[in-house]
């Protein structure tokens, strides 16, 4: 069965609006969902990233490579979330994601995984785990896929031995869109080639502080692509 | 220049746990330990004034390690132990397993539960946070003297019974992390209720939170560590709410709710979220459902009481005390009226004759049955040690009167 990323991004200023009461209502209905899709089999991974603003991310400049800190949002949207499911098709990934509990405010993208590496278990590791986000910008398929290759060849070379996990997407043209409009959540085809950076894989790292995960991202070569952006993990 | 004290200090009290954590691993005193990373830290002022490394906590293992393999050949113990030394060397990368044990022997040995609890804070905050002795007396308002007696006792009772030299057995680590919670809890506590003194000391609040945040980086499968951190973060969050300018305490149902912190709450309900799905329900996650029940209520009057002792009646099963007694009376009276209330407190009067919070929550029942509570005030001022509490109850005696 193939596998696909349902990442959640949101509106971090909605989320920090919510009442405690509705704060605590959506992480609970969200422990349920998770719980649900791996009673069914259907969930191999799920986390949360931290708020943006404590983000850092690298980016290529000219021969230099600028570190900057969040907060980051693409068209006023973090990726803040992600479930790593598994479903019969892209048709199903999509109605998962449609029953996805959260706000009005936030949308869930559906890529196909193309490779993947699950550890479910990563957050029952002593450690601070970071989510690594690869934003490429890649135009067409064939660039796409010569991006991930590099990508691809670069993280094992350059990972260090705590690599938890982590997936890489099929290019943005296979991928959905859901979010609210009109009251109602329903699937709408991404333009996600249309924006200048697309999330090209996900992945995470386990070290022993926050400096780090920081001189880890100093040291990467991903940024000649894009960027790159690291964010710790809730552990939850 | 102030940069580079800045940048050494920063480093050094982040790395201090882990780096004296493993020179104990190495040595096994935690005097040497400490003595080795102080003239690491001290070279570190020096040597940094020509160029800041790249990575300043691995700069500061190694001269802290140096140190130690110095101090051996002082006392010639060198070829015995230089093998071991050589061997960590070679893990030049910092492995998050070999860390956090580290860390955890460091915590282990300052709050292991032969050294008594005021002696367990003094030493925790001493040797695992880096303060001055200066310090530590000030946020506990006593004397510097108390507290280096309280160090003193602490590293005697280590080194006596040799503490440090042993790392828990697996099936002794749930009461070890028990006790370090313990500690770190007393410590956060201090910081808002001391019996004497100022109210609010936000230091030792800071330094229990982030102690707290360690631990669930550290014990990530513990449920009651994520409980412990909870429960603090929802006490956090409502700190800048819980006095008035006179310093004279706002309870609960008075507070603005409006100015709790958004961001401390949402760790609170992501680290009780992350307790649940653990094994266990023990004293601190039971203390965090009850007070997440009250920081999502939108105001005290649509608290989910019943939600509350459904949580003091699982409270009371795992860790029966009068105090929690008490507070199930008090959630008790707002579910089914003030009678209830009162007549869960009759079988408490022996056990909390002395304490003024049992008067208090007594006189409130009797005020809100529409009966006089002015005697019941009286007693609790005077057994009340707290200035904040005691102007409280003053002003509620001279509401009654007036």
């Amino acid at each position: 069965m193939p596998d696909y990323m349902l990442m959640v991004l949101e509106n971090e200023g909605e989320h920090a609006a919510q009442s405690p009461a509705a704060m605590a209502a959506l992480i609970e209905q969200r422990a349920q969902f998770a719980g649900r899709l791996r009673r069914a089999g259907k969930l191999r991974d799920h986390g949360r990233l931290r708020p943006s603003k404590e983000g850092k991310r690298a980016r290529r400049d000219g021969a230099r490579l600028v570190v900057e800190g969040g907060p980051f949002a693409q068209h006023g949207k973090a990726l803040n979330g992600y479930y790593w499911v598994q479903a019969a098709s892209v048709d199903e990934a999509t109605q998962l994601a449609i029953e996805c509990p959260a706000l009005a405010s936030d949308q869930i993208d559906i890529r196909p995984v193309m490779t993947g590496r699950g550890d479910s278990e990563k957050e029952a590791k002593p450690g601070k785990i970071f989510g690594v986000i690869v934003l490429g910008n890649a135009v067409t398929e064939d660039a796409w896929v010569e991006v991930m290759d590099r990508i691809d060849a670069e993280t094992h070379a350059n990972l260090p031995d705590s690599f938890v996990g982590g997936v890489r997407l099929e290019p943005p043209r296979s991928g959905r869109c859901v979010e609210t409009r009109g009251g109602r959540r329903a699937m709408f085809d991404g333009p996600f080639l249309e924006s200048k950076e697309v999330v090209g894989g996900l992945f995470f790292i386990r070290v022993t502080t926050e400096d780090e995960a920081v001189r880890w991202l100093e040291a990467t070569r991903h940024g000649v692509h894009g960027a790159i952006e690291i964010r710790e993990l809730w552990r939850s | 220049m102030a940069e580079l004290t800045d940048v050494v200090q920063q480093t050094v009290r982040r790395e201090r746990g882990r780096i004296v954590g493993a020179l104990l691993r190495l040595g096994g005193s935690l005097d040497a330990a400490e003595e080795a990373f102080q003239e690491a830290a001290l070279s570190a002022l020096e040597a940094w004034r020509r160029e800041i490394p790249a990575n300043p906590g691995a700069w500061l293992m190694t001269a802290a390690k140096n140190s130690v393999r110095d101090a051996w050949r002082h006392r010639a113990v060198a070829d015995a132990k230089s093998s071991v030394l050589a061997q960590d060397d070679v893990e030049s990368r910092e492995n998050p397993d070999t860390v956090s044990d580290d860390f955890l022997r460091l915590v282990f040995t300052c709050c292991h539960p032969e050294v008594s609890r005021d002696n367990q804070i003094a030493i925790t905050l001493k040797v695992v946070a880096g303060f001055e002795t200066a310090e530590i007396a000030r946020a506990f308002a006593c004397s510097e003297d108390t507290i280096s007696q309280r160090i003193l006792r602490a590293r005697q009772t280590i080194e006596e019974k040799r503490l440090s030299y042993t790392t828990p057995e697996r099936d002794e680590l749930g009461a070890r992390v028990s006790a370090v919670l313990g500690v770190v809890y007393a410590m956060f506590n201090e910081g808002h209720t001391g019996t004497t003194g100022p109210l609010m000391r936000l230091d030792l609040q800071a330094e229990g939170l982030r102690l707290g945040r360690l631990l669930c980086d550290l014990v990530p499968r513990d449920a009651e560590v994520f409980g412990l951190f909870a429960l603090m973060a929802f006490s956090a969050a409502r700190a800048g709410t819980r006095v008035d300018a006179d310093g004279v305490p706002i309870l609960l149902a008075a507070q603005d709710r409006a100015a709790w912190s958004k961001d401390l709450l949402r760790e609170g309900l992501m680290a009780l979220s992350r307790a649940r799905s653990l094994e266990g329900r023990g004293p601190y996650v039971l203390q965090a459902e009850i007070a997440a029940a009250h920081v999502t209520a939108p105001a005290w009057e649509q608290t989910d009481w019943a939600r509350i002792v459904a949580s003091y009646d699982e409270l009371g099963a795992v860790a029966p005390s009068p105090i929690v007694a008490l507070n199930r009376a008090i959630a008790l009276s707002m579910r089914d009226g003030p009678s209830a209330g009162l007549a869960a407190l009759a079988e408490l009067e022996g056990p909390l004759g002395d304490y003024h919070l049992f008067y208090a929550a007594r006189a409130d029942f009797l005020e809100r049955a529409g009966k006089n509570p002015s005697r019941d005030l009286r007693k609790a001022l005077a057994l009340v040690t707290n200035d904040g509490d005691r102007r409280l109850l003053e002003r509620r005696l001279a509401s009654q009167r007036s």
